[in-house]
């Protein structure tokens, strides 16, 4: 508990989470960002490799994070004295814990993704940046379809030939997923590859390496449709993010498209870009603004223009969404134009503001009174310096 | 900040699945029934993985495309889905379709793309003195070529403008029967003085300031000085480094870890055969049979059918892309040797390459 | 621009081709125009500019002055003629002045220093004269063989001219287009070279050509319309040509539609020739295009335009739009006309001067010129550099001679005055640019340094003891010539607009000054740290407990000062980051770099407070804490990736390494120094008992 509650620890755990940090920045530059928050910060141990084949083993984020917490309360909070000379300190810890809670909160709770519209284009879902899902539809005229979804935390283990079988009562067959792997390609099986990787009607998946950015990753997985008691054609097929096309899968004289892609969130409103203004610094090709204005649907309501730009995210129901890019790149003038929003769904949203707010009071209120007290000791040093002189 | 959830979660699932466990089962939510206007079912795996369009569309309209150009459409055509070298597609009324197509510098050559449209119509290939007296017609506000050709049966016409520049070549053609085609003439040309770059309407967006820094020692002529050894020039994809010639190559890349380069024979520099085998034997694989050789894919370059070899195996194992132009006197040879996963990367850059190939003068 | 303008430009493009002026061929760089001089001509022929004699009296200073003041638009802003010119010599020169050497080529120049603006009227007016001017350095050995120069012996810092440069063009140019396409954090020291050379001649020449428009006079050939339009003379002035250019590019086009050039042959003739006489301008106004510096004649139109531009507006919407524009070319011309004569040429230079003034102030534009001139010759931080060494040498002297407080009183009243030259000078870089003086690489040089001196000066007044004071001159002399050095590295206007993003002044206020003056508190920790640690080792004052207690003290205290304004600072960078990219917190090596300083300085204190180490310990690990910083401030910028990766520099990297080496030697002195303590205190222990 002492040692729990101590300095010691405090010491040890801002040290390496100093180390980690610095060394997940110095690694962005081989793996990129993504890889290394995997790897350095959201890890319990980080096996660092220092020459060669040595690898020294070094707590990861999650685990500082987590022990951070404990020594953190335990020592700054819970077992500190309660003097006026520490309220200051006290104020600042419960800031710091406030924050790691906001953390939890964002990484238990949050979604994220994009929202791409061109100009008089509307939508209420937005897409992930890194997740998948596999939907299964069926027409059921009219322009609507019936939609199953297989998200990506049921198939996530379905790695090589470890299978995942998925059913639902009301679906004809089971599909069964397989060899998924996060970013590959899609090739035509030439006279001249060699490849130990399943061929379906001339194509197979191709392994590649991870993206240093990871939202251009395209993941593929081999799925497997059976039916007791009914025809299924084609029983085994290929899923590919890129696909432009879903696989059709004929159960009896049912049938169903099944697609791998980025997973969908819906929203509570509508989103219809009115238009998009994008303006350079005069003679340059400097953005200085971008900004969308759109239209907001709620259902029920007027609907409402609002301004989306840079800096001035839109907040609603719990949505944000926060001008992030637009397009295309080679547009002329005339052209119609998409933006891009990134949305978040984050319930945490506005705790680092009031964690900050209390952190600053925190430190002002303890620093500011350590310096009233220097300055004082010095006054009277001073005063009895001049005094002997 | 970062916090562990993500990691205890993977891990409360790996302990509940067991980490032997290969095959899970799981059940579905039941369905939503959603709108969806774009969805299309039921299209084979060309059209689900092909890069370049592989086919027409399943569905009935295709997502609208964003082309390089903008024109008027005459009165009576339609456009057509884009598709594969067909950037802009019409079709005019009597059967007649007219097509544009836009490819990289040189795009087998003035010679080879007349020759090229020449069999297609039974006529005997042109020589390179039927190349000047071509008329002129101006195409993007440049002078391009003009080519009027009937076919041998004379069941069909074909009317074609082709646009050589610096970092592009812009073809148009229209064909059909040579009545119709004759009728839609003053729509072709409405076509052919409306079209335009898409954007093109802003020259002015290259700012001066960054021209002035940016761009260069030379910045009002723009364009990049294309690669080149030998007879020959190109223009040299992004990322290649050039090395420079030795006595056995004309040329020399690097790329990436690998490399590639042209070299010249004379002959048929060893026969296409010897060639392939003994390439097969360089990487390391089976040699291919004769009948495979054959099978082997052409690509039009210099205006000749050069034959396009692949040997590539799994990720880093040695691989190779070879092109093999014969050009009557001499065989001119352009090799790409690395790890195949590069190959497989640098493929695109390697065929826009080989295509760029144009004769110097 | 509309569709009617570029239908023209078409036009032109389209005569060009037809009369086989390929553009790209007018434009090749090597051969170029201005050095070919006045050759005899035949009326009606294409006339090249007039060359006048070379320049021999010195420029009335009047004239310098009021081109100093010319309002320009670059890089996004409008700012004066000199700022452009500054940067365009600092980029050649690597000075602000141009030395001519002492020698007869120079003629009555010989040994004269000029400053950038009579350098720069030197290019403008008399561009063969100032061909001769050696301005460009050129260091590496490879570039100059590659330029075909290594035969000339130089040494290496000695300056090359445009015209020993110029013949090497064509070589250079392969390489130039080749190098130019590699990511310039990945180019070699070679190929850095080889893109800036080609860089500094594609700016020089921009320059040498701009007049060249002024200068010209188009023959009218065989065209009797042109005659009629323009009489009998010998070549047409650009602003007159422009006057007509309405009914011109009209008949051109008349003569287009009825398809003149393919049958009459009097027509096509006439066709020809005006074809001929337009691109001509056309292109001398494309070659023309290197300043902009005519203001619109549209408010809404924000960019203003070059010569080229010009000819496009008139083309667009005719001629009376654009009166006041042709009569600033036609004032250029009499200005260029006057060369022969200086007092002609001042009064032509000032007349054209103020009409683009007056047409810039009926924009509501320029109004901050004069501040911005004031400002480059007030040159704030390079007088607070000389200030601050006057005060560190006072402050030194002052530690030899302590009884004399005299020293002491000029070492406080210089480092005033120091900070006084640096708030003031980024008091009027906020007012230039209406935001927050800390947004660039450069301005938080500048602004750290500021702070950290301020700082000093406060422990000073409470402490009294002139280790702060001596450190805050040093600091201070340290800070503006890094500063200095830094904008000589980069190269660029320093007064610049923000991308997007950026531009927000709550944030900038906020988040970036916090941190910036998180930064500086820690780096002169990290510096009172060093006289801690030195002053150990070489046994200075070593009988004073109370002196380095004090030093200390003041360590830690400014510490806690660093720790503050780092930690609120780290956090409201995040909440910005939540509302600008929609996550508060995504492990950008920025946001990285600033969690480090803040977790290094936590440690720091909590490690105190854990009684782990005290005065030594805190002082070598604050002396390491310059080292966060530093790689905060600048090593993360040199990794290439991330959001934040806005500046890159490989001369920053060398520095960089060498302040990594400095304080890693300064920690080691302190390690030796601390051991050579404990074996003394054990020792003494040991004898006492």
């Amino acid at each position: 508990m002492d040692f729990l509650s101590g300095f010691r620890l405090s010491v040890l755990i801002l040290f390496f989470m100093f180390l980690i940090t610095w060394l997940g920045t110095l690694s962005q530059v081989e793996i990129g960002l993504f890889q290394s928050q995997k790897k350095y910060f959201e890890s319990w141990i980080v096996a660092q490799p220092v020459y060669g084949p040595l690898h020294v083993p070094l707590p990861g984020g999650a685990l500082l994070m987590a022990a951070l917490a404990v020594n953190l309360v335990l020592g700054g909070i819970v077992r500190l004295r309660r003097t006026w000379s520490r309220a200051g300190i006290l104020i600042t810890h419960l800031g710091i814990a406030l924050l790691l809670v906001a953390g939890v909160v964002k990484f238990a709770a949050s979604s994220e993704g994009y929202m791409r519209l061109y100009e008089g284009e509307k939508s209420s879902e937005y897409v992930s940046y890194h997740e998948w899902e596999v939907t299964i539809h069926e027409d059921v005229g009219d322009g609507g379809f019936r939609q199953w979804v297989i998200p990506e935390s049921m198939f996530v283990g379905a790695t090589g030939a470890a299978s995942v079988t998925v059913r639902e009562a009301s679906l004809p067959f089971e599909l069964s997923l397989f060899g998924f792997v996060g970013n590959a390609d899609v090739l035509q099986k030439g006279p001249m590859f060699e490849t130990s990787q399943p061929v379906l009607d001339g194509y197979f998946v191709q392994p590649r390496q991870n993206d240093k950015e990871a939202e251009y990753d395209v993941a593929a997985c081999y799925v497997t449709a059976t039916a007791p008691g009914a025809e299924v054609s084609p029983r085994d097929g290929i899923l590919w993010g890129a696909a432009r096309y879903p696989l059709a899968v004929t159960v009896g004289d049912r049938e169903f498209g099944v697609s791998l892609r980025k997973r969908r969130f819906p929203v509570p409103f509508e989103v219809e870009l009115a238009k998009f203004t994008h303006e350079y610094h005069p003679g340059t090709m400097m953005p200085r603004v971008f900004k969308s204005d759109v239209l907001v649907r709620a259902e029920g309501s007027q609907p409402e223009s609002m301004l989306i730009e840079m800096n001035a995210p839109l907040r609603r129901d719990g949505v944000i969404a926060f001008q992030s890019s637009w397009g295309p790149q080679n547009a002329g003038p005339g052209d119609r134009l998409f933006s891009v929003f990134t949305v978040v769904e984050n319930p945490s949203d506005q705790w680092p503001l009031w964690s900050c707010i209390v952190i600053g009071i925190g430190l002002v209120l303890h620093f500011g009174m350590m310096l009233m007290r220097y300055i004082g000791a010095e006054m009277k040093s001073s005063a009895t310096a001049e005094a002997a002189r | 900040m970062s916090n562990p959830t993500p990691l205890v979660l993977s891990l409360l699932a790996a302990a509940l699945v067991g980490c032997g466990s290969s095959e899970r089962e799981e059940s579905l939510d039941p369905p939503s029934t959603i709108q969806a206007p774009g969805l299309r079912i039921g299209a084979t795996s060309a059209q689900r993985f092909g890069r370049m369009g592989g086919g027409a569309e399943p569905g009935a309209k295709a997502p609208e495309a964003q082309t390089a150009f903008t024109f008027a459409l005459p009165a009576g055509w339609k456009t057509l889905p884009a598709q594969q070298f067909r950037d802009v597609n019409l079709e005019a009324p009597g059967g007649v379709n007219a097509w544009v197509t836009l490819m990289g510098p040189g795009a087998g050559g003035a010679l080879g793309n007349l020759n090229r449209w020449r069999s297609q119509l039974g006529l005997a290939p042109a020589a390179e003195s039927d190349l000047a007296a071509l008329p002129t017609e101006t195409l993007l506000g440049q002078s391009a070529q003009r080519i009027d050709l009937a076919s041998a049966d004379g069941a069909q016409r074909l009317v074609a403008v082709m646009l050589f520049e610096a970092d592009r070549s812009v073809f148009v053609r229209m064909s059909g029967s040579p009545e119709a085609v004759q009728e839609q003439l003053p729509g072709f040309a409405t076509f052919l003085a409306s079209l335009a770059d898409r954007g093109a309407a802003s020259p002015s967006v290259a700012s001066p300031s960054a021209a002035g820094s940016a761009g260069g020692a030379d910045a009002a002529s723009g364009a990049a000085d294309p690669g080149g050894a030998g007879d020959f020039r190109w223009s040299t994809p992004v990322g290649w480094v050039p090395v420079g010639g030795s006595p056995f190559k004309l040329f020399e890349y690097t790329v990436a870890d690998g490399k590639c380069w042209v070299s010249e024979l004379a002959g048929d520099g060893g026969g296409l055969a010897a060639n392939v085998v003994r390439w097969c034997g360089q990487v390391g694989i089976e040699p291919m049979a004769e009948s495979e050789i054959e099978a082997l894919p052409r690509l039009q370059v210099l205006g000749q059918e050069a034959v396009y070899v692949r040997l590539l195996q799994d990720g880093d194992a040695p691989g190779m892309l070879g092109l093999i132009i014969p050009l009557g006197d001499r065989t001119l040879f352009v090799k790409m040797t690395g790890a195949s996963r590069l190959l497989v990367e640098q493929s695109p850059g390697f065929e826009s390459f080989c295509r760029s190939f144009t004769r110097k003068g | 621009m509309n569709n009617s303008n570029w239908d023209s430009a078409r036009a032109l493009r389209r005569a060009c081709s037809f009369l086989g002026l390929a553009l790209a061929a007018i434009f090749a760089l090597g051969g170029t125009t201005s050095a070919q001089g006045g050759h005899n001509h035949a009326p009606g022929e294409f006339v090249d500019h007039v060359h006048g004699s070379p320049r021999t009296a010195p420029y009335d200073a009047e004239l310098v002055h009021a081109f100093r003041t010319l309002p320009v638009q670059d890089g996004g802003r409008i700012k004066p003629f000199e700022s452009l010119v500054q940067v365009t010599l600092l980029k050649l020169n690597e000075k602000r002045s141009v030395s001519i050497p002492d020698e007869p080529m120079y003629g009555a120049l010989a040994g004269v220093r000029l400053s950038a603006m009579e350098w720069a009227l030197d290019v403008l007016l008399y561009p063969d004269q100032a061909s001769d001017y050696p301005v460009f350095v050129v260091t590496d050995s490879e570039a100059l063989r590659i330029i075909g120069l290594s035969e000339v012996a130089k040494r290496k810092r000695d300056r090359y001219s445009w015209n020993e440069l110029a013949p090497g063009i064509d070589r250079l140019r392969p390489y130039y287009d080749e190098y130019r396409r590699i990511e310039e954090k990945d180019r070699s020291r070679l190929q850095t070279q080889i893109v800036q050379l080609g860089n500094d001649l594609a700016d020089y020449q921009g320059l040498q050509r701009v007049c060249d428009v002024a200068r010209a006079r188009f023959g009218t050939g065989g065209s009797s319309l042109l005659r009629e339009a323009f009489g009998e003379v010998d070549g047409v002035r650009f602003s007159v040509a422009a006057a007509q250019a309405g009914r011109l590019i009209a008949a051109f086009r008349a003569l287009d539609a009825s398809g003149a050039a393919n049958g009459d042959a009097a027509q096509a003739a006439e066709y020809t020739a005006l074809a001929d006489f337009l691109g001509r301008q056309l292109r001398m106004a494309q070659g023309s295009s290197a300043v902009s510096w005519l203001p619109p004649s549209d408010v809404e139109t924000e960019t203003w335009l070059d010569f080229s531009g010009v000819f496009d507006e008139i083309r667009a919407d005719g001629v009376e739009a654009h009166s006041a524009q042709i009569e600033a070319i036609a004032k250029l011309e009499r200005m260029i006309d006057a060369t022969g004569d200086q007092g002609a040429l001042s009064a032509a230079g000032q007349d054209f001067v103020a009409h683009v003034r007056q047409m810039a102030d009926r924009r509501g534009e320029g109004s901050m010129i004069d501040l911005e001139v004031s400002y480059h010759e007030a040159d704030y931080f390079y007088r607070a550099l000389q200030i601050f060494v006057l005060g560190f040498l006072l402050c030194a002297f002052g530690w030899l001679r302590p009884q004399l407080k005299l020293l002491y009183l000029g070492g406080w009243a210089t480092s005033v005055l120091g900070a006084g030259l640096v708030v003031a000078g980024l008091t009027v870089r906020c007012i230039l640019l209406s935001r927050p003086p800390v947004s660039t690489l450069y301005e938080t040089i500048v602004f750290i340094t500021g702070i950290a001196v301020l700082v000093a000066l406060v422990a000073e007044a409470i402490n009294k003891r002139r280790i702060a004071l001596s450190l805050g001159a040093f600091v201070g002399a340290l800070g503006m010539f890094v500063a200095g050095a830094f904008e000589l590295l980069e190269q660029r206007d320093t007064l610049v607009e923000l991308q997007a993003v950026l531009r927000t002044n709550f944030w900038l206020a906020t988040h970036v000054t916090s941190v910036t003056i998180g930064y500086a508190g820690g780096l002169l920790a990290g510096f009172i740290a060093h006289i801690y640690l030195l002053g150990k080792l070489v046994g200075w004052k070593k009988d004073s407990y109370s002196f380095y207690r004090n030093i200390g003290r003041m360590t830690y205290g400014v510490l806690c000062f660093a720790v503050v304004f780092a930690t609120v600072g780290t956090i409201l960078g995040g909440i910005w980051a939540n509302d600008s990219w929609g996550r508060f917190w995504g492990w950008d090596p920025k946001e990285n770099g600033a969690l480090m300083i803040v977790l290094w300085q936590l440690l720091i204190l909590h490690g105190r407070l854990g009684g782990f180490w005290r005065d030594y310990g805190i002082a070598m690990l604050a002396v390491l804490g310059n080292i966060v910083i530093a790689f905060s401030w600048f090593g993360v910028n040199l990794m290439g990736v991330g959001l934040h990766s806005y500046g890159f520099q490989a001369g920053t990297k060398f520095w960089l390494t060498v302040f990594y080496a400095t304080q890693l030697l300064v920690v080691a002195a302190g390690a030796i120094a601390w051991y050579r303590d404990r074996a003394a205190t054990a020792a003494a222990q040991k004898a006492s008992a």
